[in-house]
């Protein structure tokens, strides 16, 4: 059986050992301002970057949309999909605008971490045209390292992404294009 | 101190003045410098080649002709290098041969890092733009300076030393560490890519306005000053211990 | 019988076209400065290699432990694991899962792992359309080419080729090399594909033992949709890509697009840790030769390896040759180290096809060191027999000389060493020093004769006799 060829192969070859270093011996990079850093370096990304009081604006602040699918109503609160026979990732094709919530988001990147619990069907967030995730200031860490601290308290979601701006490809001549297969824009919302 | 000086088998034989500058570099500073006579070879060629065997006899004979020093000092990075990182499995694991191995300098390092030098001995002019051209194995190797890849503090051994002399320029170039090409045997066996890689570095010297192109490597400098020549250009290649010690020039 | 890949000649004839070669040698150099950049704004960079590179280093000394643990916790998720000992079982196992499913169209997501296999050509020999989604991969599929960079395939095409081709294949408007046209074209067309593929393939950037699951990183989006549309998932991926702990991927993840491409992060870096609901989630873990490796002091590092591409973009050689002049699945400093461990006969010019300057090794972001590796791999190619005999007897004639004091110091050999350093070196090719450089001039005396000299009139003048006070 291919399994145990495999393993048996490995196996042999005797590799000594080498310990697990103690990735809390890693000096890990913060900044003065990390909401400065996030804006600078969403910026940098191809992502926008604005404020409002409540999630509610930002309905009002994303016009010119076709369909909207907004998660962030309602609290946030949606249902993940567990039955099959519910389940058609195909229904996502003509979202426009996608606007949920985000759940951490990381200064160092412009990364926001997000999962099924946000908007139930993976598929809208790379189906949608577009993107608004609202995110609050106690959601922002540092470093990726501080994200993973941070989401190591709730148990392992099936999916979860980091999203950093929209989806671009430099595949022709090194020349970036915005909007490759993906989202063709992604803005930022910071609430409160 | 007791110093020797090892000579590269091409400088001894094709760069005789380059040669002489770093022995008369390191006796300006007061040294009394030994060439034992039966030098010879650090036995690179061969090993870089992959004919380690080949190479054995050269590096015994470096270890015995080089006994009882307290430094030797080599005018060439990727000799010293050979020497302090490439003789595992070549000589012999002792304490003797060992430390043969780590007294083995390249030039500039030892008058940075073992003399301390912080002016030359007498004053010396070089009035001319020139480039650094940063040799491979005695930067990634020896780290005589940091590589543009590196994320560290900046330094550089050479700019340290060349800063020492008067009115000298020395001019940024678009890649400030990229190879040259030389390579030893790949100079020839891949002689498109290695013509190519010369003639580029020489073209980031000229665009950069240098006169002269100083390396710490004659190697580098005979691959470059080949193609110079082929192609008529004015530009010129010096040996950093030509600088140093003073040298005529006409441009 | 393998043909024995000659780089020298491959990159001779890319660089006849020296403009060409320039834009591909700036192209490249330019991704090397985005890196550079990123790099240089992470303080702790250098310990962040260190660290990537110990926690590769502490996997691969237990990856059995690691791959049962990674198996058992994938299962624990509803994931299906399988073992692929070679190519062929890759290809077979890949191929029973859309069989057994009926699947006829798929799309796939950059992995150099299914090209290092040949999938393509095996599934499609089977009857099963395959699209390569990755726009790159699209264009060098639509080429009917190979990659010719693991992160950048189309790296080596111009923008008007772009433009011909998606004129020629997708009806785009003739001439028209705008490149958000082209990709906005590329957009609507794989759409298509993906809406209508009934699995998706995708490679694996890191598989995480503790929890077990996949990351898979991308700026496109491509790979996700491959993945959330079609109900069938498989993750092709090399045994090296498992790390131990999640939490390790703050580490990889802040190393590997930094090194890639210059940005802090892709823009998606999916986490898979189970089937969506309804739909199939395997992961084929292939080993190829890995195992091998693995065994090999001299080349085990080259396991670590997270397939970032930095290492191609900074070696001089490959700028100038291009990918394809290695003829092998990943070119490089990377693929120079891995190729000769499947065929060293075949690959017996990649180790040589360096100068060893040591840039490679220094942007690696998990420190391997390759230029130690590739003269490492010059030994062993030695030892196999596959440097050409004159090249060995000229070594062997070398090592002799220069190691006899008596024979150097002879004046006569000392002018014979002068013209036998460059013959040696011409000596594999007629006058291939002389082709493009004047020679170095044979000087009057060498160095140890004027030294011999100066040190005899400083004597003479020292000396009482010389009538001195």
């Amino acid at each position: 059986m291919s399994r145990e060829t495999f393993l048996a192969a490995v196996r042999k070859a005797k590799v000594p050992e080498k310990p697990m270093p103690d990735l809390a011996s890693l000096p890990k990079q913060r900044f003065d301002d990390p909401l400065a850093t996030f804006q600078s370096v969403l910026e940098f990304v191809g992502g926008r970057f604005e404020r409002v009081a409540s999630v509610d604006e930002i309905r009002g602040r994303m016009t010119g949309h076709g369909i909207v699918l907004d998660h962030t109503a309602n609290g946030g609160k949606i249902e993940t999909q567990t039955d099959p026979s519910q389940v058609n990732p195909h229904e996502n094709k003509g979202i426009d605008l996608l606007i949920f919530n985000g759940v951490v988001a990381v200064a160092e990147s412009a990364a926001i971490w997000v999962t099924e619990k946000q908007v139930k069907d993976p598929a809208s967030l790379f189906l949608a045209q577009h993107m608004a995730i609202a995110i609050r200031e106690e959601d922002l860490v540092h470093n990726l390292h501080e994200a993973y601290e941070k989401l190591a308290t709730q148990p392992v979601p099936r999916f979860g992404v980091f999203i950093s701006g929209p989806s671009k490809t430099a595949d022709i001549e090194q020349c970036l294009v915005i909007g490759a297969h993906g989202a063709r824009s992604l803005t930022i919302f910071l609430v409160g | 101190m007791k110093v020797a000086l090892f000579v590269p088998c091409y400088m001894d034989q094709l760069f005789p003045d380059a040669a002489m500058a770093s022995l008369e570099l390191l006796e300006s500073f007061g040294l009394m410098v030994d060439f034992p006579e039966a030098q010879t070879c650090c036995g690179q060629p061969m090993a870089n080649t992959g004919c380690v065997s080949d190479s054995i006899g050269c590096a015994k004979h470096y270890m015995n002709t080089f006994k009882g020093y307290d430094a030797v000092v080599c005018p060439s990075g990727s000799c010293t290098s050979m020497i302090r990182n490439h003789y595992d499995g070549l000589v012999d694991d002792d304490d003797e041969t060992n430390a043969i191995r780590d007294k083995t300098y390249e030039l500039c390092e030892f008058l940075v890092d073992v003399l301390m030098v912080e002016k030359l001995a007498r004053p010396t002019r070089f009035p001319y733009k020139v480039g650094i051209h940063q040799a491979c194995h005695g930067l990634r190797e020896l780290r005589l300076g940091k590589s543009s890849e590196q994320n560290i503090a900046h330094f550089s051994k050479l700019r340290q030393l060349l800063d020492m002399v008067d009115d000298i320029d020395v001019v940024d170039l678009q890649r400030p560490d990229e190879c040259c090409g030389f390579g030893g045997t790949f100079a020839v066996n891949e002689e498109a890519t290695s013509v190519l890689m010369g003639n580029d570095r020489i073209a980031d010297h000229e665009k950069a306005g240098a006169d002269f192109i100083i390396s710490a490597d004659m190697s580098c400098l005979m691959h470059m000053q080949g193609l110079i020549r082929r192609q008529d250009k004015p530009m010129q290649v010096k040996h950093i211990a030509e600088i140093l010690r003073g040298t005529e020039v006409s441009v | 019988m393998s043909t024995i890949i000659k780089h020298p000649v491959n990159a001779a004839e890319f660089i006849e076209d020296l403009e060409r070669t320039h834009w591909h040698d700036d192209s490249l150099w330019f991704v090397r400065s985005k890196r550079d950049k990123a790099t240089s704004a992470v303080p702790e960079w250098e310990k962040l290699r260190q660290m990537g590179s110990d926690i590769k280093d502490h996997m691969l000394s237990r990856i059995d432990h690691y791959l049962e643990e990674f198996e058992a916790n994938c299962q624990k998720n509803g994931i299906q694991v399988h073992f692929a000992h070679t190519a062929e079982d890759h290809n077979r196992i890949v191929h029973g899962i859309l069989e057994r499913n009926g699947v006829k169209r798929i799309v796939k997501s950059k992995s150099m792992l299914t090209e290092e296999c040949h999938l393509n050509p095996y599934l499609e020999e089977r009857g099963v359309d395959v699209i390569d989604t990755d726009l790159g991969e699209r264009i060098v599929q639509l080429r009917d080419e190979r990659p010719s960079h693991i992160v950048l395939p189309a790296i080596h095409i111009k923008k008007s080729e772009v433009s011909e081709l998606f004129h020629d294949k997708l009806g785009t408007e003739k001439g028209n090399e705008d490149p958000k046209y082209l990709a906005e074209s590329a957009r609507g067309h794989l759409r298509e594909k993906f809406l209508d593929a009934e699995a998706g393939i995708t490679g694996v950037n890191f598989a995480i033992a503790e929890t077990g699951g996949v990351v898979i990183c991308t700026n496109e989006g491509n790979a996700d949709l491959g993945i959330a549309l079609p109900p069938i998932h498989i993750a092709c991926m090399g045994m090296e890509k498992l790390i131990p702990k999640i939490d390790h991927l703050g580490v990889f993840l802040r190393l590997l697009a930094r090194s890639a491409t210059g940005q802090p992060i892709t823009a998606y870096s999916s986490h898979f840790h189970g089937p969506r609901p309804g739909g199939e989630m395997h992961v084929v873990i292939v080993n190829n030769g890995r195992s091998e490796i693995l065994g090999q002091d001299d080349f085990r590092n080259a396991l670590k390896c997270i397939r970032c591409g930095a290492c191609m973009n900074t070696c001089p050689i490959y700028r100038r040759s291009g990918g394809h002049s290695y003829g092998a699945t990943v070119p490089g400093p990377i693929g120079s180290i891995l190729s000769p461990t499947i065929d060293k006969k075949k690959y017996s010019t990649l180790p040589f096809a360096s100068t060893l300057c040591g840039s490679c090794t220094d942007v690696c972001p998990v420190k391997i060191n390759l230029h130690e590796q590739l003269l490492l791999w010059r030994k062993h190619i030695v030892k196999a027999g596959h440097l050409p005999k004159t090249k060995r007897f000229a070594m062997r004639v070398m090592g002799k000389l220069l190691a006899s004091p008596t024979l150097f110091k002879m004046g006569g050999v000392g002018l014979r060493m002068s013209r036998f350093m460059p013959r040696f070196m011409i000596y594999h090719r007629l006058n291939a020093w002389g082709r493009h450089r004047e020679m170095p001039e044979i000087p009057k005396s060498s160095f140890r004769k004027q030294l011999a000299e100066r040190n005899k009139n400083n004597s003479t003048s020292n000396s009482p006799k010389g009538g001195d006070a």
